[in-house]
């Protein structure tokens, strides 16, 4: 243990609070009363409404904002006490006339500064209100700004760019309007947005605008043409929409995401070329940092289309753990090829997350081809169907991953599969190379 | 684990003039603390005016107990190459379990350790204790908060009425 105060604390704890303060102290207080003793709960038993404001305001921003306000009326020092909370969260569904009418007047009143602003539903709010917002809030040193809409756009005004503080901004189904001089977020390190649509800017020049941007998630999006990412300092990059090509220069990157949500069409009917293939798993490979990978069905189709070559021009040196999701897309054969291609070039692979569609059958020739295994530590299957394939699959896996410690998979229910006592003797019976490994299921219901 | 005995011991005086000798390291957690010492690091005794001895022993106590338990989370981390995840998240279980029974004070102790969270800057204990009171207002009426923090309504009836005017949206009854 540490040490332990001169006197025990137990002792301390039940002495008097008499003891007289014998020594003048040279440490000045700020504010508040000296505290020589503590205070005289007989005398002042509100002591909650004399502590500091800030402080106050600290306690009441942890509470949903209609409960804060509603402190209000607890006694006259209270009555402003909520005028000064950090962090402003709309999140219940009010009639937009109604919302726009409240936040006017929560802005008006409050006393700043406002740290925080989310709105959760702001479709039908005129753009003039949230212009008008956006330039209080740029005044009352906003750190963290989200809009979030279901289904219809919103409006976002250009004032949004006059909020030069913003750390963290997360907009989804939002318009953006951008300045004719756009300047950039000098402070913003997490963006997000969710069906964007730009007007007068480009993403590229977005990111370029935000040196210190760490986190990026774009989604619901199409860019004709490649998508240019430059950020020095990302670290996470999430990307689920349509786009061609992808250029990234970002240094630093640890976890990338792919999702596309249609597959990229040079012209008609052709598929992207392998040129065009091996550039973008060259942009991928040549990241210095990249560790890990999640890739989508139709990414792993877009490099399944045309040839799937054997071996890759590059190698994932880094990579450590995939997380790829096909579902039961028409050429999910060839997509499952595509991903085995990555595998097999990526030497340092500790972690596999895989989500299998029923049809899929991970056949023996397939699978044996996979030659990553020599590190990989935990391997995770979701949605299996096929008894058959997750038993050829797992059968693999246990016999040849010498460093294996977990085979995780997720069935909600094992019953529901035509021999489930069969399957899981079958599968408790395989030879495990490694000593350590464990074969984990993670489930609701569990077979008896 | 024994203690180097290079550790620097400090010596913390709260108000009512009881002397508290902590490790340097302890006593770093408090950021005000902290301060001080890398603008002065020949400091060993500091007086600290703003609060009591039974409230500064709680502090000490909650600090150590949070050293101690990042101390050990870097001892295993260290001996085995990496953290296991389910030894850190039982670690992390069993130190909000501590936080939790330390928590069960009465307001007053509340609000005193409040301030001086606030007071020495221990973000930790600042962002338990203001959450502690939060979790006491939330989902009350406004009479059972009254009550719980013996709050003295000065507000007439009419006074009332008309804050409630001002925000009704914040006094409907459906969340």
């Amino acid at each position: 243990m540490l040490g332990v105060p001169l006197h025990s604390l137990q002792q301390l704890t039940n002495k008097s609070l008499q003891v007289e303060n014998k020594i003048n102290l040279a440490l000045t207080m700020d504010g508040d009363q000296s505290q020589n003793k503590r205070t005289d709960f007989k005398l002042n038993p509100d002591f909650l409404s004399s502590l500091p404001s800030e402080i106050l305001a600290n306690i009441l921003v942890k509470l949903p904002i209609k409960e804060a306000v509603r402190t209000s009326i607890l006694s006259s020092k209270w009555k402003y006490s909520w005028t000064l909370i950090p962090d402003l969260v709309f999140k219940w569904d009010i009639a937009e006339s109604e919302l726009t009418r409240i936040v006017d007047k929560v802005l008006l009143v409050h006393q700043g500064p406002i740290l925080k602003f989310v709105l959760n539903s702001c479709q039908n709010v005129h753009l003039v209100a949230i212009h008008r917002w956006l330039l209080v809030l740029s005044k009352f040193g906003l750190k963290h700004l989200r809009f979030s809409n279901s289904g219809f756009y919103c409006l976002v005004p250009s004032s949004l760019f006059s909020c030069h503080k913003l750390e963290h901004l997360d907009i989804s189904c939002g318009v953006i309007n951008a300045p004719q001089c756009f300047q950039g977020f000098k402070f913003l390190r997490y963006l997000d947005l969710c069906g964007y649509k730009l007007l007068g800017i480009t993403i590229e020049k977005i990111v370029s605008g935000c040196p210190l941007l760490e986190s990026l998630t774009l989604s619901d999006f199409v860019e004709h043409g490649c998508l240019v990412i430059r950020a020095p300092n990302l670290v996470q990059l999430h990307l689920e929409g349509t786009f061609t090509n992808l250029l990234l220069e970002t240094p630093k990157l640890i976890s990338l995401c792919i999702f596309l949500f249609e597959l990229p069409h040079h012209g008609l009917d052709f598929g992207p070329t392998d040129d065009d293939k091996s550039k973008f798993l060259c942009t991928i490979s040549a990241l210095p940092r990249i560790e890990e990978l999640k890739i989508g069905a139709l990414f792993c189709e877009y490099l399944a289309s045309g040839s799937i070559p054997k071996k890759l021009p590059v190698t994932f040196h880094h990579l450590k753990k995939i997380l790829v999701y096909l579902d039961g897309t028409s050429k999910e054969v060839d997509a499952v090829d595509a991903a085995l291609c990555i595998f097999r070039n990526a030497p340092n692979l500790k972690k596999l997350c895989l989500t299998v569609p029923s049809q899929v059958i991970w056949e023996e020739q397939r699978i044996t081809s996979f030659p990553f295994l020599e590190q990989l530590e935990v391997v995770k299957v979701l949605g299996f169907e096929n008894v058959v394939s997750m038993l050829g699959f797992a059968k693999f896996i246990l016999s040849t991953a010498p460093q294996l410690r977990k085979l995780v998979i997720h069935k909600d229910n094992i019953n529901e599969l035509d021999d489930g006592m069969g399957f899981l003797m079958k599968l408790a019976s395989l030879t495990r190379l490694s000593s350590k490994a464990a074969i984990v299921f993670s489930s609701s219901s569990r077979l008896y | 684990m024994a203690r180097s005995s290079t550790e620097n011991m400090i010596t913390l005086m709260s108000s009512d003039g009881e002397e508290f000798m902590v490790t340097e390291k302890v006593a770093r957690e408090c950021t005000t603390i902290r301060n001080m010492l890398e603008d002065d690091c020949v400091i060993t005794n500091i007086p600290l005016p703003n609060v009591t001895s039974d409230i500064l022993s709680m502090v000490i106590e909650y600090c150590m107990e949070h050293v101690a338990a990042a101390e050990k989370a870097a001892a295993e981390t260290a001996e085995k190459g990496s953290s296991s995840a389910p030894a850190a998240a039982k670690a992390n279980k069993d130190l909000e379990e501590w936080d939790k029974a330390f928590m069960n004070v009465d307001v007053y102790t509340l609000c005193d350790l409040i301030l001086a969270a606030n007071y020495l800057n221990v973000s930790g204990l600042l962002d338990l204790t203001i959450q502690t009171a939060a979790n006491l207002i939330k989902g009350k009426s406004p009479e059972q908060i009254r009550k719980t923090f013996h709050i003295q309504n000065d507000l007439s009836l009419e006074e009332e009425e008309k804050i409630r005017s001002q925000t009704p949206w914040a006094f409907e009854k459906s969340e």
